[in-house]
């Protein structure tokens, strides 16, 4: 039962996914809508197939934002909520400024960045760094605030240092809730790096579609944003994969699969 | 020999007066348990006695020396069993040596030798959530026991357990027991558990906690007799 169950999981969407393109292909052909409105799957396709010299050219700039931003948001995201785990004060102070910056328009931002920054990779990976950061300092905050008091209790009778008690109990306990925050901004990177291209760049996957669209090459925007999903994707299963190295205990499927 | 002993100890817990006047004492290689209704300060006492907790007033000896407010030096073992899910029984066992500053090869192999006694041989590698409540109890039990070999708080340890399994972890603390002798304080509120497992209980009232009944059990054995201290610790539960 549980198989065929997970098969079902797994297939259901694939199955919804090809009849919405068989929709669009179809709509597409049966009311010749022309190419500089919506172009069909299979022309974006073919696009992808002639211009992949050009996708990857400017798709393997946006990759390079938004991993360099990812990964230092993730190092940033995680010195924070050590600190503001260990000190009140400072949890107290910028909590509440943390949750206030998220409201601030990230367009906005990704302009002012370039116009201190200039068009280079830095603004960019500002952007991503913003806006990945916040997604993982928080679940990493909220992992380490949900620990039964009693264990922490536990290794204080044993004598056991703050910093170990963190080290041994806290830090392990909140991997599980630091990871989905991980794997929310692993969906964003990619995102945050494409706009902050749109809005002032020479190179990136942003930059390209701007210069598309203004061309009516409809085709090519969705090549890109196809392109875009597929980085995401490759992201977010990537994240997937190093949970389940890292923190093997948490495993879904390793309950029924281990003897007893 | 006195090992340890609590002095007059009171303590209010967020403005509720929770331990009135206490003096408890654990002779050497004694049992003892303290009996009381659910929520009248067992807990606190033993977190008191941890060094978890400062109390309000009066102080903890242990072998003569103030302890009051300190931590590390008696293992106390909680209701829960506390283990870490990313460790598997032998790291989970090992980690009060190798907070003692043991290096963790050694640890594991200290603690490797105590397996069979406390019946997890060949579990060495199980992870907590592949074990029955009674194993993730004796697990427990032997972190604890790896603390602090001589005086060990017990905070209602089987009481999560079902009532096969209970009977049998009491017979197996019994055994255990016997074969490490360490002076144990035991909190519950099964006085069944008590009269099993005790040489002497201290029969607490509802909060604030203050001694109720002192009962030697080292003399006491036929089973009319414990039949008769039950009934009388049961009236003073429920008075």
């Amino acid at each position: 039962m549980k198989t065929s169950a997970n098969i079902a999981n797994k297939t259901a969407p694939l199955i919804a996914f090809l009849i919405l393109l068989v929709i669009w292909e179809l709509g597409v052909r049966i009311y010749h809508i022309p190419s500089y409105i919506l172009a069909s799957p299979s022309q974006v396709l073919v696009t992808i197939a002639e211009t992949y010299p050009m996708l990857w050219f400017h798709g393997s700039m946006t990759l390079l934002e938004a991993i360099s931003g990812f990964v230092l948001a993730i190092v940033i995201a995680f010195i924070m909520a050590f600190l503001l785990d260990t000190l009140f004060w400072l949890n107290q102070a910028v909590y509440p400024l943390l949750i206030v910056s998220q409201t601030i328009p990230l367009i906005v931002l990704a302009v002012l960045f370039t116009i201190w920054f200039g068009f280079g990779l830095l603004p960019k990976i500002l952007v991503v760094i913003l806006v990945c950061f916040f997604p993982m300092v928080i679940s990493l905050s909220d992992g380490l605030n949900n620990i039964d008091p009693d264990q922490i209790n536990l290794f204080r009778s044993m004598g056991a240092s703050r910093l170990k008690t963190f080290s041994m109990v806290k830090l392990p306990a909140a991997l599980p809730a630091f990871f989905s925050g991980i794997r929310i901004s692993a969906t964003y990177s990619i995102m945050a790096a494409v706009i902050a291209e749109w809005l002032g760049s020479n190179r990136g996957l942003g930059y390209y579609m701007t210069l598309q669209q203004k061309q009516f090459a409809i085709d090519r925007v969705l090549a890109a944003v196809v392109v875009i999903c597929l980085l995401s994707l490759l992201l977010v299963k990537l994240i997937d994969l190093l949970e389940y190295l890292l923190v093997p205990w948490n495993r879904k499927d390793s309950f029924d699969t281990e003897e007893h | 020999m006195v090992r340890l002993k609590v002095v007059n100890v009171s303590k209010t817990l967020e403005g509720v007066h929770t331990l009135d006047n206490l003096t408890i004492e654990l002779h050497d290689k004694e049992f003892v348990a303290i009996v009381g209704p659910s929520g009248c300060g067992k807990s606190t006492l033993l977190n008191i006695i941890a060094g978890l907790l400062n109390p309000d007033q009066g102080s903890i000896y242990i072998d003569g020396k103030d302890w009051s407010g300190l931590t590390g030096r008696v293992s106390y073992m909680q209701q829960k069993d506390l283990l870490l899910p990313w460790k598997n029984v032998l790291d989970n066992v090992s980690i009060p040596l190798v907070l003692k500053g043991t290096n963790k090869k050694e640890a594991r192999e200290t603690a490797r030798q105590y397996l069979q006694d406390f019946d997890l041989e060949g579990f060495a590698r199980y992870y907590p959530r592949q074990l029955s409540g009674g194993m993730r109890q004796r697990v427990a039990l032997l972190r604890t026991y790896l603390f602090a070999s001589d005086i060990l708080l017990l905070d209602e340890p089987f009481a999560a357990l079902d009532a096969i399994t209970r009977h049998k972890m009491q017979l197996w603390l019994k055994d255990i027991r016997q074969r490490y002798q360490p002076s144990i304080l035991f909190v519950t509120h099964d006085i069944n558990e008590a009269l099993l497992l005790a040489d002497r209980i201290y029969v607490l009232s509802a909060r604030p906690a203050s001694i109720k009944l002192e009962i030697n059990l080292s003399t006491t054995s036929t089973g009319t007799e414990k039949q008769h201290l039950e009934e009388q610790i049961l009236a003073i539960l429920e008075g």
